[in-house]
C-alpha cells in the first residue's frame, strides 16, 4: 500500500498533539509492519513483542524529530529493525548463541539442481505439509537478516529500494541475500526426501 | 561509509544468475496476480515457495497490542515527567541552598555591612524585578497544571 503523506501528517500532528487515541491509532496502523521487521530477526514471540512495544515507545519519543523526509512506515520500520537487531546482537553477547545475523557463506551457495522434474503437480506440491514443514525448518535455519528480507519483500510487497531505506543495506546486498535464500529454499522444495541441506 | 555488522563484502560480490533471478521475480509476481499456474517447473517451485512464504504460520501480537502499547507508552511518559519535575524541584532547592550559603559566607567574612546596600531605595527596582520573575513563573506553572489537568 502506497503511504498517504496527507494522513500520515495529520496523525503525526495528532499524536503530537497529544489528541485522545492518536497514539493507538498509530500503532495500530504499524503494528504489522513493525512485527514483521521484528519477528523475522528476533524469532521469540515474547521478545518479539517486547521489541515492537520498544519501538513504539522510541517513536512516541523522538516523533517530533520526524522531518517527513521518508514515508512514516519507513521511519517506524528502520526503528523497528535496528532495535530488533540490536537485541539480537545483545543476546548473543549474554548467551553465547552461535547464530550468526549474517548468512554463514559456506551454507548460502550451491549449484542449482540441473536434473528439474519434468512432470511437476504444481497443486500437489503447495497442498504437501511434508515440503511444507521442511521449508519452515529451513526458514528457520536462515540467517536473520535473510528472514527478515524475504519477509518485507514477499508479505510487506516492499521493494528493494524501500527495504534499502529501512535496513541501510545495499539494494546490491538486498538482492545478493533474496536470491541466495530463494534458491536455497526451492532446491529444498524440489528434493523429494527433504535431503537438501 | 560506516558498514553495520551483518554486512558482507562477500555478499556484494555473490554472483546472481540473471535468468535465475527472473524466474523468482516471475514467480512471484505470478503469485500475486494469481495467473494460472503453467511453464518451467523451477519457476512453479518459486512460486509454491512464494505462496508458503505468504502463508507462514507466523506467530503474530495480541489484538489489544495497540491498546495495550499506548496505555504502557503513556504511563512511562508520565511516569518520566513525574520524575523531571522532582529533578528540577531539586535543582530549585539546591540553588536556593547555594545561594542562602554564599550570603552566609559572605555576612560571615565582610560582616553585615556587606550585604547592606541592599537596603538603600536604589534596589527596591531589584526586589520589585525578584518579586515579578517569582510571581511570573508560578502563574506560568499554575496555567501549565491546570492544562495538563484537563487533558
Amino acid at each position: 500500500m502506497k503511504p498517504d503523506p496527507q494522513h500520515e501528517r495529520a496523525l503525526v500532528e495528532a499524536v503530537l498533539a497529544r489528541a485522545p487515541g492518536a497514539f493507538e491509532r498509530l500503532v495500530r496502523e504499524y503494528e504489522g509492519l513493525c512485527w514483521h521487521c521484528v519477528h523475522p530477526i528476533v524469532r521469540h514471540a515474547d521478545d518479539a513483542r517486547d521489541v515492537c512495544q520498544e519501538t513504539f515507545l522510541r517513536v512516541f519519543r523522538h516523533l517530533g524529530q520526524y522531518r517527513f523526509e521518508s514515508p512514516l512506515k519507513f521511519w517506524i520500520a528502520r526503528i523497528a529493525h535496528s532495535i530488533a537487531l540490536r537485541h539480537v546482537q545483545r543476546e548473543r553477547r549474554i548467551g553465547g548463541d552461535a547464530v550468526p545475523v549474517a548468512p554463514d557463506d559456506d551454507a548460502a551457495d550451491a549449484p542449482a539442481r540441473e536434473d528439474e522434474i519434468d512432470a511437476f503437480d504444481f497443486e500437489a506440491a503447495c497442498d504437501d505439509e511434508a515440503a511444507a514443514s521442511r521449508l519452515h525448518a529451513a526458514i528457520a535455519r536462515l540467517a536473520p537478516i535473510q528472514r527478515s528480507l524475504l519477509t518485507l519483500y514477499h508479505i510487506e510487497e516492499l521493494s528493494i529500494p524501500d527495504i534499502a531505506a529501512i535496513t541501510a543495506l545495499p539494494a546490491g546486498t538486498i538482492k545478493s541475500h533474496l536470491y541466495r535464500s530463494r534458491l536455497r529454499l526451492r532446491e529444498l522444495l524440489e528434493a523429494p526426501t527433504g535431503a537438501a541441506r | 561509509m560506516n558498514r553495520r555488522p551483518h554486512e558482507h563484502d562477500q555478499d556484494d560480490a555473490t554472483p546472481i544468475d540473471e535468468r535465475e533471478w527472473a524466474l523468482q521475480e516471475q514467480a512471484l509476481e505470478d503469485e500475486r496476480r494469481g495467473t494460472p499456474p503453467t511453464g518451467d517447473p523451477r519457476r512453479l517451485h518459486y512460486r509454491v515457495l512464494a505462496r508458503r512464504l505468504r502463508a507462514l504460520p507466523d506467530a503474530a501480537l495480541p489484538s489489544n497490542f495497540a491498546w495495550e502499547t499506548a496505555q504502557a507508552v503513556e504511563r512511562r511518559a508520565r511516569a518520566e515527567a513525574r520524575a523531571f519535575a522532582r529533578f528540577r524541584r531539586r535543582l530549585y532547592v539546591a540553588f536556593a541552598l547555594v545561594y542562602a550559603s554564599c550570603l552566609l559566607l559572605v555576612v560571615a567574612l565582610s560582616g553585615i555591612d556587606a550585604v547592606l546596600p541592599l537596603r538603600g531605595g536604589s534596589s527596591l527596582r531589584w526586589v520589585v524585578a525578584l518579586f515579578a520573575c517569582v510571581g511570573v513563573s508560578l502563574l506560568l506553572r499554575g496555567g501549565e497544571r491546570r492544562k495538563t489537568g484537563s487533558e
